[in-house]
């Protein structure tokens, strides 16, 4: 999962794309910092400190993880646990070949 | 008339009984209490030794040695729990044994994936220890404010094929019959579930709505049945995304809206 993304973040870096991390982790920040640098995790990650954090449960997350693609107008086009059909989707938003 | 020697001697039995009963053999609540810790204790010592197997193959990057695998505590405690159970028929420490022997007495995860992929036959198969707790739970118990993690667990019954006939009926009667409104609430939730991931929207969409109107301040509501509708109503694909805030790691706030005019890849995800 984390090496699929880190490759699709260099990969689309010219691209109006974003991924965004929401992580919940219970660590120390300091920690995580550490370790988001040594798997090379440069893209942006909401921290939500904990997995009983309101937002997962409000976005009924039932399993972790699970992915969800939005496109530019903000609209959900893939929600599931498949990181190759959610990058199958956003190259096809993107309208670019894999 | 009692005569007053005799009396004396009343009140001395009557102190002395019971007593002499509680030394010879504890009661049904003490045996349930040394038969849970004791079932723990072995819990854990089967977890550790699993741990430590996975947990070494993954190091040697060889798949673990089930053959190494200790055999999982539940098989000794059954006809344990079973014997308090019957000691103590009709008490809530019965109520106890029985919820235990559903918890711990069925086939559990393997019955929902056999080892060819197939789907199981749907009937003829032994009746497993966890239905027969269930049964004499319904018979018994059935206006105990302790079953809603009961219904939870028929609801997963309820998608295995061989259990599921009786997990419905169960179901559909803790949600008509059971006087806590919580239990009921989680009964209601067990029949809805299964419809509802399964597409079936006819089945699914009245027991919403009666969860809507009638349950929405039980706690079985708010923590399960609240995320659902929020899913239905904005998580779908199509929908617009319901927008949120949070931190990033430089303690820095942004929202998910910040983000319209990209392709946004959402990752609910954790180290762990």
């Amino acid at each position: 999962m984390l090496p699929d993304e880190v490759k699709l973040v260099e990969r689309l870096k010219d691209q109006p794309f974003a991924l965004i991390g929401l992580n919940s982790d219970e660590e120390d920040r300091d920690v995580l910092r550490k370790k988001f640098a040594d798997k090379k995790i440069t893209w942006r990650n909401g921290m939500l400190g904990n997995p009983m954090h309101p937002l997962p449960s409000l976005w009924n997350v039932r399993g972790w993880p699970t992915l969800f693609v939005i496109d530019q107008e903000g609209k959900i086009r893939y929600k599931g646990h498949s990181g190759e059909e959610a990058e199958e989707e956003i190259f096809k938003i993107l309208k670019i070949t894999r | 008339m009692t005569s007053r020697p005799m009396r004396a001697l009343l009140v001395v039995l009557a102190l002395v009984l019971p007593s002499a009963a509680q030394d010879s053999r504890p009661g049904p609540a003490e045996r349930l209490r040394v038969l849970e810790a004791d079932f723990r204790k072995e819990m854990r010592a089967f977890e550790n030794t699993a741990r430590k197997l996975f947990a070494e193959a993954e190091r040697l990057k060889e798949e673990p040695d089930l053959s190494k695998m200790p055999k999982p505590p539940n098989g000794d405690f059954i006809p344990k729990f079973k014997a308090l159970a019957a000691d103590c028929q009709g008490t809530d420490t019965e109520l106890s044994c029985l919820l235990w022997l559903f918890e711990n007495g069925g086939e559990g995860f393997f019955a929902m994936s056999p080892p060819n992929g197939a789907e199981p036959a749907e009937t003829p198969r032994k009746e497993t220890d966890d239905m027969i707790a269930a049964k004499a739970i319904m018979e018994r118990h059935l206006a105990s404010p302790r079953l809603d993690g009961f219904a939870t667990g028929l609801m997963f019954r309820a998608g295995i094929p061989g259990t599921r006939g009786a997990a419905k009926d169960y179901l559909a009667r803790l949600a008509k019959e059971s006087p806590h409104k919580e239990v009921r609430a989680a009964a209601i939730l067990g029949q809805m579930m299964p419809a509802y991931e399964a597409g079936d929207e006819k089945t699914a969409e009245p027991l919403i709505a009666l969860l809507k109107k009638d349950y929405a301040d039980t706690k079985v509501y708010k923590e399960q049945v609240a995320g659902i509708l929020f899913e239905r109503e904005n998580l779908t694909v199509g929908k617009t995304a319901p927008d949120f805030e949070v931190e990033d790691i430089d303690g820095k706030k942004f929202k998910l809206s910040d983000y319209r005019g990209k392709v946004v890849y959402l990752d609910f995800w954790g180290f762990w």
